[in-house]
């Protein structure tokens, strides 16, 4: 089966200046990763901070420029694709939900963006699709007009979330959807992004520092680190016989709650 | 021994609760109070300078030396046809006072315009392009920092000649630091979150980007801005032409009315007054409204 | 540190470069030299001589170039009405504007930081009403105006201090607090600002708890760290002073390098002018430059950016 989004070898480079007498040096944010995402799957990519999982999404969303390798979307590069034909393909979910909405917009006009920029439908159209998608991503339509200072975190990320999806994109690439939501709220949304994969035939690259979510949603695991892809397995196998060093130091550093261990009443 | 917790309150939660409390009031309403009172008499000035023709009393351009230099109606020999008293020319100068609002107003309404278009473009496009554009940007601004704007303003007026097109050209082309420091703070703030990564995402073309999801997170600050400009535009335009490299005679601004008025300080002092005060009154109420708006829209910019 | 000061030295120097252009290109377009040296009644024979004379044939760049080197090393040209070479009159009057600049610069130090820091100590308080009111209503009232209506009160009404003129010092009471003036609210709301931060530190609760005098706590750590910023203002600020001295110095006549560069751009007197505009931008770039070092010293995260 072809891959629905595929890179090769992919690498971004930054110049970093050592000193005002010395030749810049070059830092590699991304180096040299092969991925495969197949369709209808979640691929979970996991690693520390600064370990380069938000410059490859960047890069996936079209909002880096590599410095070498390729992208490709169904065998087509992605310097061949118009930013319109990428964005109607590939769409990101942010991690902050306060930051990812423009506080002086309203929720339709933010989650019409994309129609409105590609020129899709009328304004009666766009009336309908948003009600449309707050309704899949379960927000009462009386917020239609509200503004993102009215909502709650979970709430905004669920506006995210129907913004994402109102193009029906094939691929979408969520960095840390949940990093920034209170607990209870976090299961919501993450059964909810479960949800509208399978409804919608949706697949996912699910960047994440918290290894029990994507334990709970991938299907395959890529664990990055220093910009390089370390280990890319199965998920159950990852998460049961990592083959690699770092893998493992990575999954014996989460503690696990034990009820078993209790304080003694003194 | 002394006993330092003395001479430092007590931290007793309820009282320190409230206190915040009223104190966070009372900047609050001293922040409508500023706009109230400066927006007041703000709009007094800028009717009085809509409707000179109706409310002043004579033309500000007739001269007559008989009656030249007439107290004003507080003052002992006073002519009460003439309320403010008469400048050296024998004109009236209440009328030549409403008629210099307009001036004022003009010039600070207009420099402030064109200063601003030309800042807040600098500005903007050096924030969000970043790299080599803001080096290039912020290299203009540190150099238009480095020149005393009165000095190059009085050299430049005295190229093209005194005249209030000169004015407005000439102030609205060197006082857009303020603009463009701001607006490049602002949109690099707003370039960071993650709004923009998305719109840019969606395929929002760069221009898009910039005025609809940029710039309404910035306009803020550039009303705050905008009026303090036109204040100060308002007092550089008096010095100017109270230097004579301004608006020239024998149109009423108030500066050349200081300017005239300084030969006959000695005997006659409230020739230089009245202007004065008008001067400061127009400017006051300018900056207290701009003081309000920004207590209200962006208290974090208080200092 | 260091890579930072190199970096800014290059900077300035090119500004400095910059402005130096432009100080040339603006005064000499304001008219034809040669017209203006050659007087009135010369006709094109005699204005064409004076320009081969003066080497104003050249092309404009040689002409800056020549016009820099000249000034780097003190030689500004000739006045068109002055005896004295432009470097002598710049040199006979600079000083008093100087002294003008730093007395002025004195005075709201002198007013801004004590105002500063009582508000501070005393937020919202009554105290800190009036002095924010005073710093409002200052920044309100055009500074050459206000100088008049001073002359007025204590020149003429009161008699304490002379009118007009810069022969002693008590003459250069009335200009240097005009001047002052207009500086002292920012600067006291910079000193309100910095002493509220820094009095909100843990580091000066603890000195309180350690029981040590509040007065002591005061000036020893809270004045110390609040004052680098004002400093650094005050830097910047003196470059306004120098520039509203023009306006100063006409009011009150006194003989420095504003008045006389008004003098000269009445006159069309284009090498002073060009001198006088040169000098003053050199001093703004390097103020400022001084102003950059002690913020970026405070505030480490300036020198990576």
């Amino acid at each position: 089966m072809k891959p629905i989004l595929e890179t090769k070898n992919l690498e971004c480079s930054f110049w970093i200046s050592t000193g005002i007498f010395s030749p810049k040096k070059a830092l590699a944010a991304v180096n040299g990763v092969s991925v495969q995402l197949l369709k209808g799957q979640v691929l979970g990519l996991v690693g520390e901070s600064g370990c380069g999982k938000s410059t490859l999404a960047k890069m996936l969303l079209g909002l880096q420029k590599p410095t070498n390798g390729h992208i490709l979307f169904d065998g087509q590069p992605l310097e061949k694709l118009s930013q319109f034909e990428r964005a109607a393909r590939v769409q990101p979910i942010f991690q902050d939900p306060y930051s990812s909405l423009n506080p002086r917009k309203t929720i339709f006009e933010i989650i019409t963006l994309p129609l409105r920029v590609h020129k899709i439908g009328t304004a009666r159209d766009w009336l309908l699709k948003a009600k449309e998608m707050m309704d899949l991503c379960g927000l009462a339509s009386r917020y239609l007009n509200s503004y993102p200072s009215q909502l709650s975190g979970g709430q905004r990320q669920r506006v995210a979330i129907a913004r994402a999806l109102v193009m029906k994109p094939e691929v979408v690439i969520c960095d840390e959807p949940t990093s920034a939501l209170d607990v209870s709220v976090q299961s919501q949304i993450l059964n909810l992004l479960m949800e509208l994969k399978n409804e919608l035939g949706l697949t996912y690259l699910l960047i994440s520092h918290n290894l029990a979510v994507v334990e709970h949603l991938a299907d395959r695991v890529a664990v990055m680190y220093f910009g390089e892809i370390v280990e890319n397995e199965d998920a159950e196998q990852l998460f049961n016989k990592p083959s690699h060093e770092y893998t493992k130091k990575l999954l014996n550093s989460v503690l696990v709650p034990d009820p078993s261990h209790f304080i003694r009443d003194t | 021994m002394s006993d330092p917790s003395a001479s430092h309150q007590k931290l007793d939660p309820d009282k320190a609760l409230r206190s915040n409390i009223t104190r966070r009031l009372f900047r609050r309403m001293s922040a409508h109070n500023s706009i109230l009172i400066g927006g007041t008499v703000l709009g007094a000035i800028v009717f009085m300078a809509v409707f000179a023709p109706l409310l002043a009393p004579h033309d500000p351009f007739d001269q007559d030396l008989s009656r030249r230099l007439l107290p004003p109606f507080w003052m002992e020999d006073n002519n009460p046809k003439y309320i403010l008293g008469t400048d050296n020319l024998g004109r009236d100068y209440l009328s030549r006072l409403i008629y210099g609002a307009q001036i004022s107003l003009m010039i600070g309404v207009c420099t402030a315009v064109l200063s601003g278009i030309i800042g807040s473009a600098l500005g903007i496009t050096a924030g969000y392009f970043g790299g080599r554009t803001d080096a290039v940007i912020t290299f203009i601004i540190t150099t238009r920092l480095s020149m005393p704007i009165v000095l190059v303003a009085l050299a430049v007026v005295a190229l093209v000649g005194g005249s209030l097109h000169a004015v407005i050209l000439v102030l609205g082309f060197l006082l857009w630091d303020r603009y463009a420091v701001v607006m490049r703070s602002a949109t690099q703030q707003a370039r960071n979150m993650d709004y923009v990564s998305a719109a840019r995402a969606i395929g929002c073309p760069t221009w898009r980007v910039v005025l609809s999801e940029i710039f309404p997170n910035v306009v803020n600050n550039l009303i705050v801005i905008a009026t303090f400009e036109v204040a100060h535009a308002i007092l550089l335009e008096a010095s100017l032409s109270f230097l004579g490299l301004g608006v020239q005679p024998p149109d009423p601004s108030w500066g050349l009315m200081i300017a005239e008025g300084k030969e006959f300080l000695l005997f006659d002092p409230w020739v230089i007054t009245i202007p004065g005060v008008a001067l400061s009154i127009l400017v006051l109420a300018v900056n207290m409204l701009g003081d309000g708006i920004r207590d209200v829209s962006a208290p974090e910019n208080r200092n | 540190m260091l890579n930072f000061t190199i970096r800014r030295i290059i900077l300035v120097v090119l500004v400095a470069l910059t402005v130096s252009v432009i100080a040339f290109f603006l005064v000499r377009m304001s008219g034809d030299l040669a017209t203006a040296l050659a007087g009135e009644d010369a006709n094109a024979q005699e204005i064409a001589d004076i320009r081969k004379i003066y080497g104003l044939d050249r092309p404009l760049i040689v002409q800056y170039a020549d016009w820099l080197f000249d000034a780097l090393r003190g030689d500004f040209g000739e006045s068109l009405y002055f005896p004295e070479t432009v470097g002598e009159l710049v040199a006979m009057r600079l000083p008093t504007t100087l002294l003008l600049a730093f007395s002025g610069l004195v005075i709201s130090l002198l007013i801004g930081i004590p105002f500063g820091v009582i508000s501070a100590l005393k937020p919202d308080s009554w105290i800190d009403r009036i002095s924010m009111s005073i710093a409002v209503a200052g920044q309100a009232i055009p500074t050459f105006w206000m100088g008049l209506m001073l002359m007025v009160l204590f020149g003429l009404i009161l008699r304490w201090t002379p009118i007009s003129g810069d022969e002693t010092w008590q003459h250069f009471i009335l200009p240097a607090f005009t001047l002052g003036y207009y500086s002292t609210p920012p600067i006291m709301r910079l000193t309100r600002s910095g002493m509220l931060e820094v009095l909100s530190a843990d580091y000066i609760r603890t000195a309180y708890a350690k029981g040590l005098q509040p007065l002591r706590v005061l000036f020893k750590h809270a004045l110390r760290n609040a004052v680098i910023p004002v400093v650094a203002l005050a830097s910047v600020q003196f470059g306004h002073m120098l520039s509203g001295a023009i306006v100063i110095e006409s009011v009150f006549a006194m003989q420095g390098i504003g008045y006389l560069a008004w003098e000269s751009i009445l006159r069309n007197d284009i090498a002073v002018i060009q001198a006088i505009l040169l000098i003053v931008c050199l001093f703004y770039v390097g103020l400022t430059f001084i102003s950059d070092l002690l913020n970026a010293w405070l505030d480490p995260r300036i020198r990576v950016s």
